[in-house]
């Protein structure tokens, strides 16, 4: 059983509601278990590679590790308790401040983000997106105009990626110095891609794309009942986190 | 029984802006029967794009103002169906294969297309399976399409208005850019298509395309109105005054094609490639080549997106290639497994290699035509030598090992013009353009200089009336010439073309053609152009080079007339009129109104 197979309005919600959940609780053992349950399922049940939710994690770790220090020494309120500690006054602040409850605080913040990644890359990396647009058009009743929309730019992008670097090449063969920043061939594309989203457009409109009218579909994704499964089995984790757990 | 009516116009008039006082479309009355080919012709500009779409109902619906008339497809009007009604009887294949899919494969897009008709699913694996079979585009079905090459995004296209099953396929110069191998094989779908009972209606540049197929050739004039119907192939004779009048291509006859090159040795391009072919006259020039190969291989990068990023640099020597194709291998790893694609069957197991070994020499001073079938590898050749591509083996430029010049010394030397020309403007106005150029440069010139310079090029080139016009207004020839200009402005000594007749009618071709040839004879300039059109690389090249089978195979001119055995096959280049004088042939066509009704 592969996370790509669920059906991806349901993994969406599902996702949605957990992060409603751990938002109004503080429990730094529940945020480290959805984290590290979160990679285990995207390493060992998805198609995701390793590397590729490494990576993705490293900006995660590093916002985590800023709110770390931060809850560490700015927490509001003066929980340092110097009196508590005066016998330890040998000790470098750094570490008193690391006893004191502040440490508690800066875990909070921190594994709540991680645990907020995680979720997000789950549902991110293990979701195809045709397959999930499809759903959103059966499942939320996305209009077939958008869907197919969308569709269209996302398959076209390979195209104007493409044009792009045909665009940085031709300045440059003119002379001009481009950097990853140069605004002028981004300006040259987007004269191009009015004329491109107007030709793919017509084209699909000459192939009977009609936004309003019915049409039949060849893949109606559809909700089964392990996607609700797996659905309520991780909103009652959480909750069941919430009830139980206690730091 | 007598066959009844597939299109009806009667009485049209189009124009894009609803106050505009120009009529793309003039009182244009056109009735085409069912069940036949039929093929539309016109100069550039003449409207035939714009008729197409009106007929698909794709205008006035996304733009433009229709006054009066009606179009009926089948008794049906156009303007009462939806698009989903107007698909039973008249689909449509456009000139850019990249822009026509919104799918990602082959079968989505046939089953996106079936669901817009709404076929049942169970009907759609039934009709596809027809089509791959009927049409041989079994092993096509499950590569995704941006790996494709652009005759084969046309047959898949072709595949989708199959699978449509509408009564009326209309084609919209979709064979501009292919290579003839290609549209030999695109015809011949067609062809069967044509069996089926279908009609089509093609709208082309190149008669030459259709010479086995079409039932009736139609001329239209200005404003998209009919000149001369009912042309058959073998009576094309009689109306050699019509096309040379309106600047169309006038596919000659087999005797025409020998009495052509006669002509085209005393045509002023300086080539003597009527008698044996490249052992040419002025040797001397020959000798100095402009770009060499040496052992040469460059690797596919079959992967659509930006060759550009893994640049050269890493990859100059044997051997840099192996890290490389990992790189690529990693790239295409794009296994979105769920909605029910295959995945990608391209890739790795096709060849790996675009050129092996290759030996060649692009003369200095002379124009070297590249010819070779669509995927081959001719534009990435190209990038290689300008550092964009990675190869192995060495690339002599004047003598000079690329490895050795830096990024901005070749591109002082070599310039290169896209088949799409759009995208290599860099301002907004057409002499700002040119001038641009010039003081990139030139760092020395004072501003005043430049401009009188870039003016004086616009003259030259006869496009000093749009000298305040947006690149984008003008049309597709004009935009080309432009760019080419901009180049030349710039004192490239190399130039580089991609297609530099992609789209055009043969007036604006011979245009470019001819100042290209002039700048070759006078400043010395070496072109290299890519096309997919023989005929004009035998006229106007004088060395040609077929890249095929990852070898560059030097063609002699003559060849390529006695290998189109069929008498349809060829076209006579009727001297350009302005030849002997020595001036340019400016078309006549202003900006395109297409373009203009953006910025009205």
């Amino acid at each position: 059983m592969k996370l790509e197979k669920l059906n991806p309005s349901v993994k969406m919600f599902t996702v949605l509601i957990c992060v409603i959940l751990l938002s109004v609780q503080y429990l730094v053992s529940l945020n480290t278990a959805v984290f590290l349950i979160s990679l285990f399922l995207l390493i060992f049940f998805s198609d995701a590679r390793p590397k590729q939710v490494l990576t993705i994690l490293i900006p995660a770790f590093i916002a985590a590790f800023g709110l770390f220090v931060t809850g560490l020494y700015y927490a509001r309120g003066s929980s340092i308790d110097v009196t508590e500690l005066e016998s330890l006054s040998a000790v470098p602040y750094a570490v008193r401040a690391a006893m004191s409850t502040n440490l508690y605080t800066a875990m909070q913040l921190s594994t709540r983000l991680l645990a907020y990644a995680g979720l997000g890359i789950l549902f991110a990396l293990s979701t195809d997106g045709e397959f999930f647009i499809s759903s959103l058009m059966h499942q939320c009743h996305l209009p077939p105009r958008f869907a197919y929309g969308i569709l269209a730019a996302i398959h076209l992008m390979p195209t104007m990626t493409r044009e792009f670097s045909n665009v940085k090449l031709a300045f440059r063969t003119r002379g001009m110095k481009v950097h990853w920043y140069s605004l002028k061939p981004i300006f040259t594309m987007l004269v191009n891609s009015i004329r491109w989203s107007e030709s793919v457009a017509m084209a699909m409109e000459s192939k009977g794309f009609c936004g309003d009218a019915k049409r039949t579909y060849y893949f109606i994704p559809k909700v089964h009942w392990y996607d609700l499964v797996c659905s309520l089995g991780s909103i009652g984790a959480i909750l069941a986190g919430m009830f139980l757990l206690h730091y | 029984m007598k066959p009844s009516i597939a299109i009806h116009l009667s009485d049209v008039v189009f124009r894009y802006v609803e106050t505009g006082k120009r009529n793309i479309l003039d009182h244009v009355s056109l009735d085409i029967e069912e069940g036949g080919i039929t093929v539309l012709m016109g100069s550039s500009g003449c409207g035939k794009s714009t008729l197409a779409a009106v007929l698909a109902g794709l205008y006035p619906e996304n733009g433009g103002f229709l006054e009066s008339g009606t179009i009926e497809l089948y008794g049906h009007p156009v303007s009462t169906m939806n698009q989903q009604e107007r698909a039973a009887y008249l689909t449509m294949l456009f000139q850019n294969p990249d822009l026509q899919f919104c799918m990602d494969t082959l079968r989505r897009e046939m089953q996106f297309c079936m669901e817009n008709i709404c076929v049942p699913k169970e009907e759609m694996d039934r009709r596809i399976g027809d089509a791959a079979r009927i049409l041989g585009m079994e092993t096509l079905l499950d590569r995704k399409l941006v790996t494709l090459s652009g005759g084969e995004k046309q047959k898949a296209a072709i595949c989708c208005l199959y699978v449509m099953e509408s009564k009326c396929i209309l084609l919209d110069e979709a064979f501009a850019n292919i290579d003839s191998q290609s549209v030999t094989e695109l015809v011949s779908l067609l062809l069967k298509l044509k069996q089926l009972g279908r009609t089509i209606v093609a709208i082309d540049h190149q008669l030459g395309h259709w010479a086995d197929a079409a039932d009736e050739i139609i001329v239209l004039g200005e404003g998209g109105k009919v000149l001369q119907r009912g042309i058959r192939p073998e009576q094309l004779e009689e109306f050699y005054s019509l096309f040379e009048r309106e600047g169309l291509y006038y596919p000659g006859r087999t005797a025409a094609g020998r009495d052509f090159m006669a002509g085209a040795s005393a045509l002023s391009t300086e080539p003597d490639i009527s008698g044996t072919g490249c052992t040419r006259s002025g040797s001397a020039k020959v000798s100095a080549s402009a770009i060499t190969f040496r052992d040469v291989s460059i690797a596919r990068t079959s992967d659509a997106r930006g060759s550009s990023r893994n640049t050269s640099d890493t990859l100059h020597t044997p051997g840099g290639h192996a890290s490389h194709f990992r790189l690529f291998r990693k790239n295409k790893g794009d296994d979105r497994g769920a909605a029910g694609s295959k995945g990608d069957l391209s890739g790795a197991q096709s060849e790996q290699y675009l050129l092996s070994h290759v030996d060649a020499d692009f003369p200095k001073g002379a124009m070297t035509a590249v010819l070779g079938p669509s995927g081959s590898g001719k534009t990435t050749t190209f990038l290689s030598v300008l550092k964009q591509h990675p190869y192995e083996g060495h690339i002599l430029i004047d003598g000079m090992d690329l490895s050795q010049i830096k990024k901005k010394e070749l591109f002082a030397r070599a310039g290169i013009v896209f088949q799409n020309p759009g995208n290599q403007f860099i301002t907004q106005n057409v002499t700002e353009e040119v001038k641009s150029s010039t003081r990139i440069w030139n760092e020395d010139l004072t501003d005043e200089q430049c401009e009188k310079q870039a003016f004086a090029l616009l003259k030259e080139y006869g496009l000093e009336r749009y000298h305040r016009y947006s690149p984008y207004m003008l049309s597709q020839g004009q935009q080309r010439r432009l760019a080419v200009l901009s180049i030349l402005a710039g004192r490239q000594q190399i130039l580089f073309l991609d297609e530099p007749t992609y789209g055009q009618d043969y007036r604006s071709t011979m245009a470019i053609m001819e100042q290209l040839s002039r700048k070759v004879k006078e400043d010395g300039l070496t072109v290299i152009f890519i096309t997919h059109d023989q005929e004009l690389a035998a006229v106007w090249a004088d060395k040609i080079y077929c890249l095929q089978g990852q070898k560059f195979n030097e063609m002699m001119p003559d060849l390529i007339f006695a290998d189109n055995a069929h008498p349809m096959g060829k076209r006579v280049f009727i001297n350009p009129m302005t030849n002997k004088s020595g001036n340019v042939i400016s078309d006549e066509n202003g900006p395109e109104s297409r373009e203009g009704r953006r910025t009205p």
